[in-house]
């Protein structure tokens, strides 16, 4: 079986940039994209933010230089997908045809454009093909020219964590020596309302691990990573900006949408991610948590993390105070944030964090330091369905 | 490496649950598509919970349990569903409401249950399973790609066992769509007529549950699988099925059975022809014109094909062509979809 896993390629965009480039740029600048929502057609305009990317399909089309006539076969999921994803693949310099597998990840697959088109019988828009999870991925496929095994993960908030385990797993057995892997999630009328009736969206900017807090902000993006062996990567002459050295999944299988209070598959999660990494948790240097900013995440998180690390922790923060929780494009989205962070030995800081959670005394980081040793990281994503994801990367 | 099918459970729209003979006579239908038996489910859940499910939930549970059973197994390694369509009442139910109550105060339980992987999370709840746990959403191959996630996890004996299954369910509006989609044909029309050489449309759940050894009993064991994600013509696909035999050292005439996803649908046809020509002995079973068309139907093939080399007999009712003469060792189970997604999947008898 393999050992290694390489990260040789980074692609992501949400809210706070288009490319991995403006991403580093809001950390630095400290630019949050959470906000007013422009393009999302909803009731909730005036009462609710998100973190929506300031472009129309329209633009994003444009963007992608596809034909207009072609949009009835693309939703904003598959348009956000394939910005991302091109993005990676170009970052890791791919230029051959070498069978590269993708595995995507999704929950709001085409909803984006059935949310409309269905109450309309509006038919001829092509949503019905659209709309299963598979099809963004399809399209993703299409657009990069790969014809090989391509695959979705649908786990809610944990999908692009599953997917990027699922592709080192293709790897691992052999199967391929390529993967591109992450998440892509659209903003919806669908899930605004969703996580509205259930109370649990924050109606100002969210404060992740903040003793007041009071719930999410949804935001939209997708993030890639391009994974290869390491006998592929030294025939391309690739470069390595990081390795994927632990993962691991378990399941709550204590309530459909709440974790448990101790935060037990949480636990077990990093546990056995750091395990199979062979890293102490002493040399984590950074850990981008899960961190939606909702009152049961982070006290269940926060709990699970002082089990493992004990109260000193390492640095910590949720780069969801800047992006919004794109669910199933979190764990991808974050992934290319982990890989930003130990590229550039970059500690991200949360801007949404005010006081520590009184029980927990746990502090996230408060300013950004650069050029600081980011050897390993940590990066947590929980989901409905008690599903509990941990992924270790680490610098080669 | 070697996969051995402990148990095979499936509720669909034919007697295979609970039942002494799978599939020994055949069922009538009479809504313009295939939906399932339903067991009476009092005897899996209480009141109030059964009351908040979802058929898709029910029939996911029901039969997982079933599955758990039959293996003697309470806790599984993992848990793995592949589902083309997830929760389709309860996401339809919510996106009805969010239109109709103009997004105001909507009820959370619908929105809750429409996630895709609600029955893995809800089987992992039943169980108290705290073990690794994925939902694929892959259309066609939905539950060939959680089978292949299946024979990595027991390759790396990260766990000695796993439940996986594959589920859909179909709604009235569900099936309007593909209706309206040009991807099913109403029942009570014949096949040939005019323009509906589609498939029927159905629904179902079937698990199984999986082990790395085969010690105990076990139904069949799986050889090899094969996923093509785009197969474009009968040229690709005798291709990709003379280099699966292939690379398993294999002939036609190796091959004791075929159970094909043949389904009615004329285009595909070219495909399945193609494929079930090239071994002129075997007989041929199929089953979507008794549980029809839909996205995870090929884990129905699977239990099928499995009940055939554990039992040595094919039920009546599935034998499409051929009669059978051999012993039935060695059976070829395959499926070809309306997105021109390919997979085969290779079966033999335990002790072969």
């Amino acid at each position: 079986m393999q050992d290694n896993i390489l990260i040789t390629g980074i692609g992501v965009v949400s809210s706070i940039g288009l490319n991995v480039e403006q991403s580093h740029d809001a950390f630095r600048s400290g630019k949050r994209g959470i906000g007013k929502i422009e393009f999302l057609e909803t009731k909730h305009k005036s009462d609710l933010k998100a973190g929506e990317i300031k472009l129309s399909n329209r633009q994003l089309l444009e963007k992608l230089q596809i034909p207009d006539k072609a949009y009835k076969h693309h939703t904003r999921t598959s348009l956000l997908g394939i910005l991302a994803a091109k993005e990676a693949c170009r970052s890791a310099g791919i230029n051959d045809t070498v069978p590269t597998a993708l595995v995507s990840a999704t929950t709001v697959g085409g909803m984006d454009k059935t949310e409309i088109d269905y109450p309309a019988g509006n038919t001829v828009s092509g949503y019905i093909a659209t709309h299963p999870c598979g099809d963004s991925t399809d399209k993703i496929a299409g657009y990069l020219g790969l014809h090989g095994y391509r695959t979705t993960v649908s786990t809610a908030c944990s999908s692009g964590a599953n997917a990027i385990l699922h592709g080192a797993r293709l790897i691992r057995h052999g199967y391929v020596e390529r993967a591109i892997v992450g998440g892509v999630d659209a903003l919806s009328r669908f899930t605004l309302n969703g996580f509205n009736s259930l109370m649990i969206l924050d109606k100002e900017l969210c404060r992740p691990f903040d003793r007041d807090r009071m719930g999410l902000n949804l935001g939209e993006g997708a993030g890639f990573l391009v994974l290869e062996s390491g006998k592929m990567a030294a025939s391309r002459g690739s470069r390595t900006m990081a390795l994927l050295t632990g993962y691991a999944n378990t399941n709550d299988a204590y309530h459909q949408t709440a974790s448990s209070p101790e935060g037990e598959a949480a636990y077990q999660a990093m546990k056995e991610a750091l395990a199979m990494s062979g890293i102490p948790a002493g040399e984590v240097d950074y850990i981008n948590v899960h961190g939606t900013g909702t009152e049961n995440n982070d006290a269940s998180e926060g709990t699970a993390l002082v089990r493992l690390f004990g109260k000193e922790l390492p640095p910590f923060s949720s780069t969801k105070s800047y992006t919004g929780h794109t669910l199933g494009a979190a764990a991808g989205v974050e992934a290319v944030f982990s890989v930003l962070a130990i590229r550039e030995g970059m500690l991200i800081p949360d801007p949404g964090f005010r006081n520590p959670i009184e029980s927990l005394g746990i502090s996230p980081v408060k300013e950004l330091m650069e050029g600081v040793p980011v050897r390993h990281v940590l990066s947590n994503s929980f989901g409905f369905g008690g599903n509990n994801s941990s992924l270790i990367f680490s610098k080669p | 490496m070697a996969i051995y099918i402990k148990s095979a459970e499936a509720i669909s729209p034919q007697h295979t649950f609970r039942v002494d003979s799978v599939l020994a006579e055949a069922v009538a239908h009479e809504k313009e598509y295939l939906t399932c038996l339903h067991p009476d489910y009092k005897t899996f859940f209480n009141p109030a919970s059964l009351r908040r499910m979802s058929n898709v939930i029910r029939m996911g549970l029901a039969t997982s349990r079933e599955a758990l059973e039959k293996a003697s197994l309470e806790q599984p390694g993992a848990i793995l569903v592949g589902t083309g369509l997830g929760c389709v009442k309860d996401t339809v139910k919510f996106l009805e409401q969010v239109i109709g109550q103009d997004e105001q105060l909507l009820n959370p339980t619908a929105f809750i249950q429409s996630t895709h992987n609600t029955v893995s999370g809800q089987i992992a709840l039943m169980l108290g399973c705290r073990n690794h746990n994925l939902t694929f959403s892959q259309k066609g191959i939905s539950f060939e790609t959680a089978l292949l996630e299946a024979i990595m996890l027991l390759g790396e004996e990260k766990c000695d066992n796993v439940l996986i299954g594959g589920v859909d369910e179909i709604t009235a509006e569900s099936y309007a769509l593909m209706v309206e989609g040009g991807c099913a044909r109403p029942l009570s029309v014949s096949r040939t007529e005019g323009a509906y050489e589609r498939a029927v449309a159905g629904e179902g759940a079937t698990f199984f549950v999986l082990a790395g050894t085969g010690s105990g009993s076990a139904l069949a064991k799986i050889d090899d699988l094969a996923i093509v994600n785009s197969c474009h013509d009968p040229d690709q696909a005798s291709a990709e099925l003379d280099q699966f035999l292939g690379r398993n050292g294999l002939r036609p005439e190796d091959i004791d059975m075929l159970v094909s996803g043949r389904s009615g649908d004329a285009v595909r046809s070219r495909v399945y022809g193609r494929i079930e020509s090239s071994f002129p002995g075997s007989p041929i079973a199929g089953y979507k014109h008794l549980v029809g068309e839909y996205d995870s139907a090929m884990a129905f093939g699977l239990f099928l094909g499995s009940r055939i080399i554990a039992e040595s007999r094919v039920p009546e009712l599935v034998l499409m062509e051929g009669a059978v003469g051999r012993a039935l060792d060695r059976a070829l189970v395959f499926n070809y979809t309306k997105n021109l997604e390919l997979s085969f999947i290779l079966i033999t008898k335990p002790d072969s």
